[in-house]
């Protein structure tokens, strides 16, 4: 097995113990948050195996670096402690979310070999900011500009509702 | 095995600078040169049998000390976290070496040598990818040392470290558009040339006009292309390592230490040594974006090689050249480091609010305003090429 | 390194709403650091949106009359204007700018005069008309965001009331889940294509793969939730009744048009092969929430929450339409939204006009011997609440004549009778505002104040509307009216094909 395929396995099982220790730990918020950055980094490892750099420098930059930062500024400071999130013990709920889970698993299992169909050649400079950059800005640059706006939207929509005073 | 051996030898070699000699060697820097600012004589007591080296000993000292003191967790902490924090807070500074090119593209025969561990496309990408992880370190500590003070340092250094690595990224995307690379190394070949000061006048055929003026030259480096964009890197990367004065995130009159509050022997020495190591981070990195990295002004490499050729030969001028490019590199870094000493220890520190203020009011504007600038220069030139 | 070939005329409709929004929130900043007085400030950007809106309107009315298709990015389409886009953005955009004008006082008597307001009015406008113009899984899902986001904001625009922070949250969590729902659809679907675009899922959808039918059917769950159709309604009530009445005539009218377009475009142009076999699940939708909308809206006695039950039931009309699966039903379709943006935006503006002192009319309640005092209101909201009812004489009855007519023509009867006793019932909660206003005494003899321009404005243009559509269905050739409407509707819903 070659290094990148090596890491790209234990990567992808460091992502997969980790979000499954997210989502069975209930009861410490912190940790779980933790089990979440650890996710991310791992994921942005297995997109380096898969040559995508730029992707995976922007998974942690912002996903890992902002975004799960923000989570854990806002666990710290609801300060949740261990007797707050008693574990559910409805079965009814944990069952469905059994059910759920093992049928998008199934529909997975499904999906991916029909998704998949052939191994194809990338291209030379497939991953580097230039080409991404190329994709964004000229192939996607409808949905790149809604987004923008998408995201204006959505801060003058937090200042209107948190902001002090409107005047 | 062939691979793997000049890696090792670069990672330990720039390791070994850095995180062995460097960093402890500032510590001592830091304390003589805070001694004069506020004329003093500084540490100059630590000694082995009556010789004290100038008080270089001290940092020797601080290691025995911090190694032997007892190691606190205390009472109500959440013992694995605050024992992961401090390294998580080093391991990032310690990794973002990987990239920092630390002399040029060097050709034996057959042989290239690179002189820089990993030789990355994304390669600045990279830099501030491992630098927006170490933001946890601080956010840990706070929490996991379950003292209010401790969570108010950590919730100030993550808004801080959050709110300015948006500036961080975007005061360097005119440096981006000028070298048109985001590899530390292109960004150092780039830098070891010059340029004509009054050369746009060329395409007014105004040159001529200005005689010996037209022939004048600078070092294409990233000081002097992007000045807004140094000030601005150099201000957001301070503010990313919590020194003075953006040491808010521990502002002792306010809240004691803040988020290392809780922090004792070894552990604390880990974070200390983190900001330490990071100043020469820094000092690297602000070296290989904007002060052209390994080269020497107005001698670029092929000029030196082609010099000395007709002496040495042509292996032994490379490596000449080679460790030239490497003791420039370090002298620039160490007037980096001295920089950021002098800002240190001259800059009071601000209030809270005043350091949100510059990040989103004053810096965040104007790093967007330098790429609208520079797109507009750079349009200009090659509209006036073509 | 070529540069692609752009069509900006493709996107000027969504360009001026857009970027309308950017003008208006500078506007704001500007205006109030020149002038004080507040009523001047809302009405200088509320006429600035309107003329942003007046010119996406006007593009798209000169895209409609041209009748091409104009797309924006040829080589990867995304975003097309053609006739159907034309129609429905002009549709749109008049109800937002009809809604701006009668914004102009109603803002100040509750008090929420902020220019936010208008920017994100303009902003959900934009996302509406990217919605059903979108020839792309990815564009019609930022469209459908860019829609939703502002409004989950505007539903909570009077912050301290707490009714409106409820509809605001409420609105918020159940249209994040639809979003999601509907997001794991595109996936699905995306899995067994390969693609997002609207040609290639047509190419390549394999009919019989279960999976590609869940993912389809999620989808349309996915809508059922933003139109509010029963089963998937529950929301709508409390979050109409909560939001400020402009925002919920904005949420109640232009939201449904812009999904129901998107969702024709989706079913035609997307999944034309297998349309067909969701007429099943049309046709219990359709019956469901006309019986859910129509029964339940005879025992509210606040007036915003009847009219959720009205929309919701309207809604279930408009599904009979999908029901059908002709393109003679989906013609009629359009034209009924075309008369449910009048007839609703009438009713709302006289709830509009009678707000007052920082409290919105919204009980039955409040209309009692309005007749008396405000003789002109009474009628017109009298008139609109015939044509919801569908009175022979108003718009509301060719409508759902059309609706029905379609229905029975591709063999729907039973769904077709549904809708007829669903109308009766709903004479009896519509015929009671009349009741209230005219043969009520009121309560307390408290002055009303006058209706101000705007809202005269918006009311003599529904008023108009709904009298001309309802009494001019000419069928001769060149002469307006209903059936050259529906003609139009019919020839934009064809282009899909």
């Amino acid at each position: 097995m070659s290094a990148p395929a090596v890491f790209f396995y234990l990567f992808g099982a460091a992502a997969v113990v980790s979000a499954l220790a997210m989502v069975l730990n209930v009861r410490n918020t912190v940790a779980a948050a933790m089990s979440l950055v650890v996710t991310m980094i791992s994921l942005a490892v297995v997109y380096v195996t898969l040559e995508a750099h730029l992707v995976a420098a922007l998974q942690i930059l912002v996903y890992a670096g902002a975004i799960v930062v923000v989570f854990l500024f806002v666990v710290m400071l609801l300060n949740l402690r261990r007797d707050t999130f008693a574990p559910s013990r409805q079965l009814l709920t944990k069952g469905a979310g059994v059910v759920l889970a093992l049928g998008v698993a199934g529909a997975f299992l499904q999906l991916v070999p029909q998704a998949l169909p052939t191994v194809q050649e990338i291209p030379p400079d497939f991953g580097s900011y230039a080409a991404v950059g190329r994709t964004l800005y000229r192939d996607f640059v409808l949905p790149f500009e809604v987004t923008s706006f998408l995201l204006l939207a959505a801060i003058v929509g937090a200042v209107v509702l948190a902001k002090r005073r409107l005047d | 095995m062939e691979v793997l051996l000049p890696v090792v030898l670069k990672t330990l070699f720039i390791i070994g600078v850095a995180v062995g000699a460097f960093a402890p060697v500032i510590t001592w820097i830091e304390r003589k040169q805070s001694a004069v600012m506020q004329d003093r004589i500084g540490a100059n007591r630590a000694d082995i049998a009556g010789i004290t080296v100038l008080g270089l000993l001290h940092p020797l000292a601080d290691v025995i000390k911090l190694l032997t003191k007892e190691d606190v967790v205390p009472a109500g902490a959440n013992r694995v976290m605050h024992m992961l924090a401090p390294v998580i807070a080093a391991v990032p500074a310690i990794a973002s070496f990987a990239v920092i090119p630390y002399g040029g593209i060097y050709q034996f025969g057959d042989t290239t040598v690179n002189l820089v561990v990993a030789d990355l496309d994304w390669g600045l990408l990279y830099v501030f990818a491992i630098a927006s992880i170490a933001t946890y370190g601080t956010v840990i500590a706070g929490w996991a040392s379950n003292n209010n003070w401790s969570l108010l340092g950590s919730l100030r250094a993550s808004a801080q470290m959050i709110s300015y690595e948006v500036t961080m990224g975007l005061s360097v995307v005119g440096v981006f558009m000028v070298f048109q690379t985001l590899r530390l190394t292109d960004m150092g070949v780039a830098q070891d040339s010059t340029f004509r000061i009054f050369g746009f006048l060329e395409h007014f055929g105004l040159v001529e006009s200005l005689g010996f003026l037209g022939h004048l030259t600078l070092p294409s480096w990233g000081i002097l292309l992007q000045p807004l964009g140094f000030i601005m890197f150099l201000t957001c990367v301070m503010a990313e390592n919590k020194r003075a004065p953006f040491d808010l995130p521990e502002g002792e009159s306010e809240i004691i230490a803040g988020y290392f509050l809780e922090y004792s022997g070894m552990r604390f020495g880990l974070f200390y040594m983190s900001e330490f190591i990071e100043v020469v981070v820094i000092a690297a990195l602000m070296t290989a974006i904007f002060l052209g990295g390994w080269s020497i002004p107005w001698l670029s490499q092929a000029d030196i090689i082609g010099g000395i050729t007709p002496v040495f030969g042509a292996g032994v001028a490379t490596a000449l050249c080679m460790v030239l490019h490497v003791v420039t590199f370090f002298v620039k870094v160490i007037v980096m480091i001295w920089l950021q000493m002098q800002i240190r220890w001259t800059l009071p520190r601000p209030r809270y609010d005043q350091v949100m203020d510059l990040c989103w009011k004053v810096m965040l504007p104007l790093s967007l305003a330098n790429i609208l600038v520079t797109g507009l220069v750079i349009l200009l030139i090659q509209g006036a090429k073509s | 390194m070529n540069a692609p070939q752009l069509d900006m005329a493709a996107i000027a409709p969504l360009a001026f709403a857009a970027f309308g929004a950017l003008f208006v929130l500078l506007g704001e900043v500007w205006l109030t650091r020149r002038r004080t007085n507040e009523h001047f400030i809302n009405a200088a950007l509320s006429v600035l949106s309107i003329s942003f809106l007046g010119l996406s309107v006007y593009c798209a009315g000169a895209a409609f009359s041209d009748g091409t298709t104009r797309v924006f990015d040829p080589a990867n389409p995304m975003l097309s204007l053609d006739r159907f886009a034309a129609y429905s953005i002009a549709l749109i955009g008049i109800a937002s700018l009809l809604i701006c004008f009668a914004s102009i006082s109603y803002l100040p008597q509750v008090g929420i005069n902020h220019g936010e307001y208008y920017a994100l009015l303009l902003l959900s406008t934009a996302g509406m008309f990217l919605l059903v113009g979108a020839t792309d899984l990815m564009a019609l899902f930022l469209g459908l965001e860019l829609m939703s986001i502002p409004l989950y904001v505007m539903a909570g625009f009077d912050r301290r009331n707490l009714r409106s922070n409820e509809s605001a949250f409420k609105y918020f969590l159940v249209g994040s889940f639809a979003s999601a729902i509907l997001l794991y659809g595109i996936a699905l679907v995306y899995g067994v294509t390969g693609s997002l675009g609207f040609d290639a899922i047509r190419a390549g959808f394999p009919p019989g793969n279960p999976i590609g039918i869940v993912g389809l059917g999620l989808l349309v769950v996915g809508f059922a939730f933003k139109v509010a159709s029963a089963p998937f309604h529950q929301w709508a009530p409390d979050v109409y009744e909560g939001a400020p009445t402009s925002v919920t005539a904005y949420m109640a009218i232009t939201v449904k048009v812009a999904a129901f377009a998107a969702l024709l475009r989706l079913l035609t142009q997307a999944f034309g092969p297998v349309t067909a076999s969701l007429s099943d699940l049309f046709w219990v939708l359709a019956a469901l929430t006309i019986v859910v909308g129509n029964v339940m809206a005879v025992i509210q006695t606040n007036l915003k929450r009847l009219l959720a039950y009205s929309s919701i039931a309207h809604a279930g009309y408009l599904l009979i339409g999908f029901a059908t699966g002709t393109v003679e039903g989906y013609g009629a379709v359009l034209f009924y939204l075309l008369v449910y943006v009048f007839t609703n935006l009438g009713a709302f503006a006289v709830l509009m006009a009678l707000a007052q002192g920082g409290r919105d009319c919204d009980t039955l309640d409040d209309l009692a011997g309005l007749a008396r005092q405000r003789p002109g209101l009474a009628a017109l909201l009298t008139l609109f609440a015939l044509s919801l009812a569908g009175i022979p004489g108003t718009a509301g009855f060719v409508a759902k004549f059309f609706v029905f007519e379609s229905a029975v023509a591709s063999g729907q009867t039973v769904l077709a009778i549904i809708g007829v006793l669903g109308s009766v019932v709903s004479f009896y909660y519509y015929l009671r505002l009349p009741v209230q206003m005219y043969m009520s005494e009121a309560a307390t003899e408290t002055p009303r104040r006058h209706a101000a321009t705007g809202e005269l404005l918006v009311l003599a243009v529904c008023a108009v509307v709904v009298l001309f559509l309802g009494f001019f269905p000419s069928h001769a050739p060149g002469v307006l009216g209903a059936v050259r409407a529906l003609e139009w509707a019919r020839s934009s819903v064809a282009m899909l094909y």
